[in-house]
């Protein structure tokens, strides 16, 4: 019983098999009739739309993320940036020395850190920093201010960390933070 | 030509001592002891003066976000002639005639020639300017002449303010804050921001 199920098939697999090759013979004598050309593109087309659909959605989502940031604590827009810009945005070296060398100074940090939490007038970090002499601590300033860590209203007086003032604390912070992780492993 | 109604006054005055034309939290508008003026009339009421001599224009256009201050303070020297228009009436008390001693010290031959600049500065800065006398009884409108000729403006009522100058736009009312640069766009409003910058250069 089961051989013959599996010769019956057999025959219906072959008969398949022709059946294949007389239609493919009939497709091929059509599309010569109709005089265009035959060009078996199986799956390909489909394969390249969904290639340009990614690239346009890579596209798209780039655009995005070089336009558009989103904080914590809001919403930045940034134009698309163009090639020269690029070039803008490299410091030189002299210049980063001259902001990591007023961040490198235990008081200065601690000032900036006084400074997250708001605008402060002098006396007030006075206070906070007991530990050094008034004419220190304007001196400190000043170096903050040249570099633009720290800016002075003019008119009340008080201090303000900058935005890249908090950025290049925070972003001290968090690589002493990282090495000091890295030695305890 | 004088727009509107606005006359200048014959008279020209000077500073008896350093006078505050305008102050407030954010900025400072002052003038040193004496600064030449002449006082502007509308319907025969003091409106303002034009005023020539040393002063200082210190102005706080800083907006304080929660990721830091944006923007520093602008510190000018005012040693041209510049123009305030509003609640003038409190400044009198401290303007005295001049004599033509006071004049020459600033440059000037004789009253002709010091009317004469204060009449282009007002034709220049009505010319294309309309104004609501109703918005004269509150506030100070300051122009300033500027490097390029033109005017920095600052307007100021109360908390109010609103500064526009070469390259920079400052408007301020209480915790609402707009900074304009060459650069960016900053709003702030009780320290929530949005930036809009020209390139990211953080």
């Amino acid at each position: 019983m089961s051989e013959e199920l599996k010769e019956e098939m057999k025959k219906l697999k072959e008969e398949i098999e022709s059946l294949k090759e007389q239609l493919k013979d009939v497709t091929e004598r059509r599309l010569k009739r109709s005089r265009g050309i035959y060009i078996d593109i199986g799956n390909r087309v489909h394969d390249y739309v969904e290639d340009v659909m990614e690239g346009v959605a890579e596209g798209i989502h780039g655009e995005l993320e070089k336009s558009i940031f989103i904080g914590p604590r809001g919403v930045r827009i940034f134009r698309k940036r163009e090639p020269h810009e690029e070039e803008a945005v490299e410091v030189s070296f002299p210049k980063v020395a001259e902001v990591m060398s007023a961040l490198g100074q235990e008081h200065r940090l601690k000032i900036l850190n006084e400074l997250m939490s708001g605008g402060k007038y002098i006396n007030e970090l006075q206070e906070k920093l007991s530990d050094i002499t008034a004419s220190t601590l304007s001196s400190h300033l000043k170096v903050l201010e040249e570099v633009g860590l720290v800016v002075q209203e003019k008119v009340r007086g008080r201090y303000l960390i900058t935005m890249p003032g908090r950025t290049a604390y925070k972003m001290a912070r968090r690589v002493t933070r990282f090495l000091e992780r890295r030695n305890q492993e | 030509m004088m727009g509107q109604n606005y006359q200048l006054d014959g008279a020209i005055l000077r500073a008896t001592e350093a006078i505050t034309l305008w102050q407030s939290e954010r900025g400072i508008v002052k003038i040193d002891e004496n600064t030449l003026a002449i006082s502007i009339k509308l319907d025969d009421h003091k409106k303002g003066y034009i005023f020539h001599g040393n002063g200082k224009l210190i102005l706080d256009t800083i907006v304080e976000t929660e990721e830091g201050a944006i923007g520093k303070p602008v510190e000018k020297e005012i040693d041209k002639l510049f123009l305030m228009l509003g609640d003038a009436e409190k400044v009198h008390p401290y303007l005295k005639t001049t004599s033509k001693e006071d004049l020459n010290k600033m440059g000037y031959k004789d009253q002709k020639e010091f009317v004469a600049k204060a009449e282009d500065l007002c034709n220049r800065f009505f010319r294309e300017r309309v104004h609501s006398r109703q918005g004269l009884d509150e506030g100070l409108i300051f122009a300033f002449q500027n490097e390029s000729h033109k005017f920095d403006i600052l307007v100021a009522n109360g908390s109010k303010l609103v500064y526009k100058a070469t390259g920079i736009a400052f408007v301020s009312n209480e915790h609402k804050v707009v900074l304009k640069s060459p650069s960016e766009v900053v709003c702030s409003n009780n320290g929530k921001m949005a930036i809009v910058k020209k390139a990211c250069r953080l």
